[in-house]
């Protein structure tokens, strides 16, 4: 059972919860920034791909979404408080954000973990555009969470 | 174009608010670094498309500081969204011509780090230093 625990865990890592209050949005911020961080032997894929999910105070994923971002690109994944309506009046959350292995198995050189992608989570006053609050999990390389 | 040589902060991509700047601050210990060298640092910010929207460059000596600045205006126009993006990176130039400037030395001597501040120039967010989750080889 404890082993089991562990293993959903590994797979599922989410930051820590937050909550949203009246007049607020939550924003999950992705850049990729360009130049200067790879290994001089191996590469990125191009493009990289991140998977973003937030959950609703029940763990249930609410939003969804796949970015593929090049050197210089930026996402954005946006909700709101309704967004987070099934998980109870709270509004708490938790955002994941992963970087796909999109290697081709057969390519050593390309390493997904090079993907030099930053990730912020803003809560933001929906009137005055002022953060808040400001989260800056660490993105998960997924292969090396399971091992 | 941004000359960094060894990156020292990078921010994630972060919102200004109404009233708000983003600041970079930069400095140079005086410790283990002779007091008349000179380090050549720069501060570049970009917008959400990537576009490099103010560089500045800085040459500072040992125990010296500053602190770099983008306005909502300078960073999106008058037109400004609510809420628009931004990241902040701050590094080292390279010593090129200068016989006081050692990057080495510069690097282990220089720290820097980002902020937002509010329209009466009170901090009132931290930006955490990303590039320890970048793969800075």
């Amino acid at each position: 059972m404890l082993g089991m625990l562990a293993l959903i865990s590994a797979l599922l890592n989410p930051g820590a919860p937050i909550s949203l209050g009246l007049l607020q949005y939550g924003q999950v911020n992705l850049a990729y920034v360009p130049g200067g961080f790879s290994a001089p032997d191996d590469y990125p894929p191009s493009p990289c791909v991140m998977n973003v999910i937030v959950f609703d105070g029940r763990g249930n994923a609410v939003k969804n979404q796949t970015i593929s971002l090049t050197p210089g690109q930026t996402g954005v994944l946006k909700f709101t408080r309704s967004d987070l309506a099934s998980g109870g009046s709270l509004g708490i959350f938790t955002e994941q954000g992963q970087v796909e292995n999109t290697c081709d198995p057969s390519n050593d050189s390309c390493d997904f973990t090079l993907c030099n992608i930053t990730q912020s989570v803003e809560i933001v006053d929906t009137l005055t555009g002022v953060t808040r609050a400001l989260d800056t999990p660490s993105i998960n390389a997924p292969d090396f969470d399971q091992e | 174009m941004s000359a960094i040589q060894i990156f020292v902060f990078v921010s994630s991509l972060i919102g200004l608010g109404l009233g708000q700047t983003a600041q970079v601050n930069v400095t140079f210990s005086p410790l283990n670094i002779p007091p008349t060298a000179t380090c050549h640092a720069e501060v570049d910010f970009f917008d959400v498309n990537g576009n490099l929207i103010k560089i500045k460059t800085l040459a500072l000596s040992p125990g010296q500081s500053a602190q770099v600045t983008l306005s909502r205006l300078e960073l999106a126009g008058l037109l400004a969204p609510a809420h628009p993006l931004f990241w902040a990176q701050a590094g080292l130039d390279a010593c090129t011509g200068d016989k006081n400037c050692n990057i080495k030395f510069c690097a282990q001597s220089m720290s820097a780090s980002g902020q937002e501040a509010d329209a009466f120039g009170s901090a009132d967010l931290l930006l955490p230093n990303q590039l320890e989750f970048l793969s800075n080889d």
